[in-house]
């Protein structure tokens, strides 16, 4: 739409209305700050936490070297290497490259989709606190000497407390796991942001490429991050309670450990990499002034690579005994995934050489072709191992180490900083300095290179992984040398990169659009995001609509005002992007960022059993939470209001178009997700273990009173709720009905899942005797789990009743707790169906 | 519905490995004899699957049919455009993945 074109909002804006967005949308100062909310402040902040653990995780890794430097050398002790190796790579893989990718769509998808905000501003930011709070007491551990030493996959049974005794491998378990909480649940914002927090017009062949592969990402998530969550509450279970999932002896696997690992461990790899690839696929066109070349085609790839990286994850396991068939089906795998990622890197290169003259080689320039080398260089050795007879040759070698930070290092930090120096401009009122990047990114493309191009060659004389020394004289000494040098030269390069930051980047209104991109997150912003909300026709809209960003600024399209007096933003229909409701958001506050703290603090001190602190940090978390729930769910008070283009909008939605379903939906995956690693590992002890499963071996099942009775508890519950929600009192008044059943729902809900558990006590199953019974005391744990989601959410829906806060119209929190309590059901029913009746069948 | 063909891929991909894995890990307990039971359960599989991404990656209007496109506009024709693609790579990747049953025996470790 050019200025010429009738705009969409009357112009001119009425005086103030500026005035009061800034008010609105004003980010606190002072010790408030901690209390905001606003992406691009908590997107910062997210970024800057996950570049320190960078730094924090690139110090190990000079430190190694050095120690690495020559054989035989004293300067690091065993114990202090072990946990080096394991804490660099832990922070590498948990606390810097997802959460770095989740703070580039936190601070970008909502400007790249002309957003004031994502649609669950305090969840983002629960989960940065959560994130940041926690990984600083992880990461404190190596202080201490208290750090996990079993490598950043921590297999059993090494991590089992014969071989681990003390916390170390808890920090790992308790403190890892609990940040995965803060992937998924960025993971939900950004499912539900790509989805329905687009522009009007801005369908899905519109959406830029980086809003693609974040999608990806967040659905890869979504499916892979469950099965290590699963994995570390089975590994701690198993170290706190004596339940054998991976003892041999009394019919665990250590191999089920590696299956869900790197069931989560493979896809983890292409969820570092896809966001990354999305960027670049942003930066490329802009650097030449072209459209990308094959918008289709990496779409396509994109969205191959998410699916075939999820049958990949056994040629981690290569080396175990697997049959040879088996091997087959993951080397083929691993092969066909370099099929996507060689076409998006075609599809670059062949926008590079349409733009032809016009590149010119910028710092981002620079790091995105260092990045298509290096990225290369990975890939075509990973081509290699994927080949089972090679793997098994080079498979816990330093080959593998060259390998896999060719692909890392290469697919997502030469990525991420072309970002900095490309988006800096976005946050800073300075750009980033074109001479330190130079000598940036010189130093970095050297170092790296001569730190891990002679691994290749390290590794192929047989230099194994994680040895903190080797003997001098066998040929090693030379390789190592060399790469503990360009180490050296590496960490000079980003010591550059601090010194360019220091001096250049200030925080606050952007330089401007310096590169004259063509995506909406150039158009002129503010607090707000920007002035009105564009209506898109193109895929570089400042490109191919004239006088957009004039018309945006001056209010000329939709929602250019706050008609509810809070944070707002549209929300649209997730195929076509037609408007459908105004989202009324939460500001600032308290609640969400103690609930963090105080998270983090329960999973923290149970990992040093200091139980009862822990347990009332764990009250205080939930009682936070219950304040920041109370205070959602506005209702539908104000009516519609006017966006612009003669449309009016509802600003309250309910059923499946609301964006908290959506979210509850997804959360249903990650729980399902979850179930069915569970599921899994259970027929899977059964086939490794079939002497120790009932009822050859254990006690037989419970009669069938028992699940039947559980059953009818939990068919009991869900009808409870169902009359709940047919006597929802009218708006404005109280209702004693709905809420009483309510509290039955609950009570039948936990009522079923102790039926189930004390079944098993009575028939005599001992949890600790057997990998079955343990078995089935988790889908025990797995049920309390979900049972006990759905009655704090009932409790609170109950008194959001009596209070007047909840009724038949102001019905989403009452309708999201419905959704879950349905979930519960079916999940545990599917429990009861897996525990009673497979014993049965085989039998 | 996109993703048709990368979720036959995912689904073809779970079934032949589970079902792999499943007859080698029990041996003769539940009644196979793996070599003979391999090739007639995997083979059939994979022929309807590769079909089925045939006909998908081929055929615009069974995508349109299945997405429930009532005509065929700029958006429409994208969605189609990337779910014929997607099937065409998801063939690729079960004809890769499926060489082995044919080329391996069936349960023997790597030697």
């Amino acid at each position: 739409m050019a200025m010429s074109d009738p705009p969409i909002s009357r112009l001119p804006r009425p005086t103030g209305e500026r005035e009061a967005l800034l008010a609105i949308w004003a980010t606190p100062t002072g010790w408030r700050l901690p209390t905001a909310v606003n992406n691009t402040v908590i997107g910062l902040f997210y970024l800057g936490a996950a570049f320190v653990f960078f730094l924090l995780g690139g110090i190990l890794a000079v430190l190694m070297r050095t120690q690495l430097a020559q054989g035989e050398n004293d300067f690091l002790g065993q114990e202090v290497y072990n946990q080096m190796f394991t804490m660099h790579g832990t922070t590498m893989m948990f606390l810097f490259a997802v959460p770095a990718m989740e703070a580039l769509g936190v601070m970008l998808l909502p400007q790249m989709l002309a957003a004031r905000d994502l649609p669950f501003p305090r969840l983002s930011a629960f989960a940065v606190w959560a994130y940041v709070i926690g990984g600083a007491v992880f990461f404190s551990t190596i202080f201490y000497g208290l750090a996990p030493q079993g490598g950043w996959f921590m297999y059993p049974p090494l991590t089992l407390t014969r071989y681990s005794p003390g916390d170390n491998a808890d920090f790992w378990l308790l403190g890892i796991g609990f940040i995965e909480i803060s992937a998924i649940a960025g993971a939900i914002e950004i499912v539900v942001g790509t989805l329905r927090t687009r522009p009007p017009g801005m369908t899905l062949s519109r959406m830029p490429v980086f809003a693609w592969s974040m999608l990806i990402f967040a659905g890869m998530i979504i499916f892979a991050f469950p099965a290590v969550i699963l994995a570390t509450m089975l590994l701690e279970i198993e170290r706190a309670f004596g339940w054998p999932f991976f003892t041999a002896a009394r019919g665990g696997d250590p191999l089920l450990w590696q299956h869900l690992f790197w069931f989560f461990g493979h896809p983890e790899v292409y969820i570092i990499f896809l966001p990354a690839a999305g960027l670049v696929s942003m930066m490329v066109p802009t650097l030449v002034r072209t459209p990308l070349v094959g918008y289709r085609l990496i779409v396509v790839a994109l969205i191959g690579t998410g699916f075939f990286s999820f049958g990949l994850w056994v040629h981690h396991m290569f080396a175990t005994g697997i049959p040879s068939l088996s091997l087959a089906f993951f080397s083929a795998a691993s092969m066909a995934v370099a099929v996507p990622s060689g076409i998006q890197v075609f599809a670059w290169i062949a926008t590079l050489a349409d733009g032809g003259q016009r590149l010119r080689l910028t710092t981002p320039a620079l790091f995105i072709l260092g990045f298509l080398f290096i990225f290369t260089v990975g890939g075509l050795t990973g081509v290699m191992v994927a080949l089972v007879p090679i793997d098994l040759q080079v498979h816990d070698t330093h080959f593998i180490v060259a390998h896999l930070h060719y692909v890392l290092v290469g697919g997502m930090v030469f990525p991420l900083f072309a970002t900095f120096y490309f988006w800096a401009p976005l946050f800073s009122r300075r750009p980033l300095s074109e001479r330190l990047g130079r000598w940036c990114f010189w130093l970095m493309f050297i170092g790296f290179n001569v730190a891990f191009f002679p691994m290749h060659l390290a590794g192929l004389a047989g230099m194994p992984r994680r040895v903190w020394t080797y003997p001098a004289d066998i040929g090693w000494d030379l390789p190592n040398l060399v790469s503990t040098a360009g180490t050296y030269v590496l960490a000079c390069g980003i010591f550059v990169f601090i010194v360019d930051l220091a001096r250049n980047f200030r925080s606050g209104s952007g330089a401007g659009n310096v590169w004259q991109a063509g995506t909406l997150e150039w158009l002129p912003n503010d607090v707000y995001s920007t002035r009105s909300i564009p209506h898109v026709t193109s895929r570089y809209p400042l490109w191919e609509q004239p006088g957009l960003a004039r018309a945006v600024e001056a209010g000329a399209h939709y929602l250019p005002d706050a008609p509810t007096g809070t944070r707002e933003t549209l929300v649209t229909s997730a195929v076509e992007a037609q408007p459908q409701f105004v989202l009324q958001m939460p500001g600032p506050g308290w609640s969400h960022v103690l609930a963090a703290a105080f998270t983090a603090a329960f999973f923290l001190l149970l990992t040093v059993k200091l139980v009862w602190i822990a347990s009332a940090c764990g009250a205080l978390a939930l009682l936070f939470c219950l304040v920041w729930s109370w205070g959602l769910d506005p209702g539908p008070a104000k009516g519609e209001v006017p966006i612009g283009g003669g449309m009016r909008l509802p600003t309250y939605m309910t059923g499946p178009q609301s964006h908290g379903w959506w979210a509850m939906a997804v959360l249903m995956l990650v729980a399902g997700s979850l179930y069915l690693a569970y599921v899994f590992s259970y027929l899977y002890l059964w086939t490794v273990s079939p002497e120790v499963w009932a009822p050859a071996a254990a006690p037989s099942p419970p009669s069938p009173v028992w699940p039947l009775g559980s059953a009818t508890a939990l068919l009991g519950g869900l009808g409870f709720m169902i009359v709940a929600g047919r006597t929802l009192p009218a708006p404005g008044r109280r209702g004693v009905v709905a809420p009483v059943a309510l509290l039955l729902a609950a009570a039948l809900f936990v009522g079923a899942v102790a039926v189930e558990v004390l079944g098993h006590l009575e028939a005599g199953l001992d949890p600790r005797a057997s990998a079955y019974a343990a078995m089935v005391f988790m889908a025990g744990v797995l049920a309390g789990q979900t049972v006990a989601a759905v009655v704090v959410m009932a409790l609170l829906v109950a008194a959001r009743i009596i209070a007047r806060r909840t009724d038949r119209a102001r019905r989403n929190s009452f309708d999201h707790t419905r959704q879950l309590a349905a979930y519960a059901v079916a999940q545990t029913s599917l429990g009861l169906l897996l525990i009673h009746g497979f014993p049965r069948w085989v039998a | 519905m996109i993703c048709a063909g990368p979720l036959l891929w995912a689904l073809h991909f779970a079934f032949v490995y589970a079902t792999h894995a499943g007859i080698c890990a029990s041996g003769g307990r539940i009644g196979l004899a793996a070599g003979e039971a391999m090739p007639w359960l995997l083979v059939p599989a994979t022929a309807v699957v590769l079909a089925a991404l045939a006909a998908l990656a081929v055929s615009p209007r069974l995508l349109d049919r299945l997405q429930a496109a009532t005509e065929i506009d700029e958006q429409g024709e994208f969605l189609t455009s990337v779910g014929r693609l997607l099937a065409a790579l998801a063939l690729f990747g079960v004809a890769a993945s499926a060489i082995g049953i044919l080329a391996l025996p069936a349960c023997e470790p790597t030697r």
